[in-house]
């Protein structure tokens, strides 16, 4: 049975957009309203995603709601897989609360992935615009956010006109050599979303809800509380909370990571959980993830930055006992 | 702003093969001179031949600088009316574009991330004993001890990212 979803009508936003930005060519709050689009506007379209020289084409239906957002993702080459995944407001908007990260405890809640820092942003990007251009259809904004130190890759945006949304989105590594690559090919801002439309159409189908920790998140475990210390540059925890791997599964600490553009995970495998540590490295297009022992843990990174970075952020981890009263060593 | 969209204009004419012989001359002279608008160039062939559904794959990131190297290490290019040598530029980009189907791609990328088949691509592991640090062993193969975190971190990635595009990979019906 059909059912209307009741969304704020898209084209009064976007006239707002418009009147709020309608002059202004300012990199910093470009990047901010990039961030606002992805929960402010429903829509659907079609977007390639190229990795090196590997191409899919994905179909979505984007339907921004209470200030989260609903999506389903269809791929329309190779074999036909589709994932809905639903993001609660608090995760969209607001992050979680950060604890344990010294001087980061009561800062702003952000939401990961988002460039919700424009001051970090720009200490560690240089930020400008080579001017407009044209995707889908739509006239857009460039956006090159070009790295300055290799702790993480460059970012090239064009982002819609009336809204942020990013049409283009690329990462770039130090070399100038293009890592990924989403571009849209057709967009249609909707005001309605149908629920028909956010509905699973086939048997191979994976549902992903991203849901905020209820208190906020915990970083501290029954024996101690894990913390970073001496991050590379520009980069802070933006989130804290746990993760349950598999119903059997204890739950594992999760950290999120940010510089404002970049976004690294760390995962904190409780002592049950750890079967057999390891230390060692992978690559998954620009994903780079490392994982080593740290404490009688397992720690696992992983992000869309360099290797060295990864490897820094691991070596950044920190245990501090419940009945210590004072730091573990790392390793 | 109006430089800006004029230049991806006659881009996107350049691409369409509706510029005459010293337009074409001056954009490849500009291609050549200037990174961005390679990119731009590589851009536009992506979204076109994805319109013109006959895109499987396309041409490596750096493909336009390696044809710049080849080109300088063999002289001056020939741009003259009716010489072909434009194109060596253009016909490349288009052969490459159904070298391999694009579900092949898909599924291998499923695999890289899940530790799938057999034909599952290679990922390089640097696998070491938790007690020795020092004596890495490089071993190659998925390695599935990562791909829970692969897969959990990029269903958290928004889409402004162009990670946002990765949940895709991570459907493993689990």
């Amino acid at each position: 049975m059909l059912r209307w979803c009741r969304y704020l009508p898209a084209t009064l936003l976007m006239l707002l957009s418009f009147t709020l930005h309608a002059g202004d060519e300012d990199p910093n709050l470009w990047l901010e309203r990039m961030g606002q689009s992805l929960h402010t506007y429903s829509y659907e379209g079609t977007f390639i995603f190229q990795r090196g020289d590997r191409i899919d084409t994905v179909r979505v239906v984007h339907a921004a709601e209470d200030g989260g957002y609903r999506e389903r993702l269809q791929t329309l080459t190779g074999s036909a897989r589709e994932v809905i995944r639903s993001v609660d407001r608090i995760s969209a908007i607001k992050g979680a609360r950060v604890e344990g990260d010294g001087g980061q405890q009561g800062a702003p809640q952000r939401p990961p992935a988002i460039a919700g820092s424009m001051l970090r942003a720009n200490e560690h990007y240089d930020l400008k615009s080579p001017g407009h251009d044209r995707i889908a259809g739509f006239s857009c904004y460039m956006l090159h956010a070009k790295a300055r130190d290799a702790y993480r890759y460059s970012h090239q945006y064009c982002l819609h006109r009336d809204t942020g949304l990013p049409l283009l989105s690329e990462l770039i590594d130090a070399d100038g050599q293009l890592l990924e690559r989403l571009v849209f090919t057709e967009l249609e801002f909707l005001d309605v979303v149908f629920e028909e439309s956010l509905k699973a159409r086939g048997c191979d189908t994976r549902h992903i809800e991203v849901r905020a920790a209820d208190g906020g998140g915990a970083v501290t475990g029954q024996d101690g509380e894990w913390y970073f210390e001496g991050l590379p540059p520009g980069f802070s925890t933006v989130l804290a909370t746990e993760r349950v791997f598999g119903a059997d599964s204890a739950p594992s600490l999760h950290f999120v990571l940010s510089d404002g553009l970049a976004t690294v995970s760390v995962y904190v495998a409780t002592a049950g959980e750890v079967s057999e540590a390891f230390e060692g490295y992978t690559r998954s297009g620009a994903t780079y993830a490392v994982a080593r022992p740290v404490a009688g843990r397992q720690v696992t990174v992983v992000g869309e930055v360099p290797k060295n970075t990864v490897e820094w952020i691991a070596d950044s981890a920190r245990f501090r006992a419940a009945d210590a009263g004072e730091d573990a060593p790392a390793r | 702003m109006n430089n800006q969209v004029s230049k991806s204009e006659r881009l996107s004419a350049l691409i369409d093969n509706e510029t005459d012989t010293f337009e074409t001359r001056r954009l490849i002279d500009e291609l050549m001179k200037s990174g961005e608008d390679r990119a731009q160039w590589s851009r536009y062939h992506l979204i076109g031949d994805s319109l013109r559904g006959g895109m499987t794959q396309v041409a490596p990131a750096d493909f336009l600088a390696r044809v710049q190297e080849g080109i300088a290490e063999d002289g001056p290019l020939d741009v003259s009316v009716g010489s072909g040598q434009k194109l060596r530029w253009l016909k490349p980009v288009a052969g490459v574009g159904v070298a391999a189907t694009v579900a092949m791609v898909s599924l291998l990328g499923l695999q890289m991330v899940t530790g799938g088949g057999d034909d599952a691509p290679v990922v390089t592991v640097e696998v070491a004993p938790a007690s020795e640090p020092d004596a890495t062993e490089l071993v190659t193969g998925p390695d599935p001890r990562f791909a829970r975190y692969l897969e959990n971190h990029a269903e958290l990635v928004a889409p402004g990212s162009s990670a946002f595009a990765r949940v895709r990979n991570s459907v493993d019906g689990e």
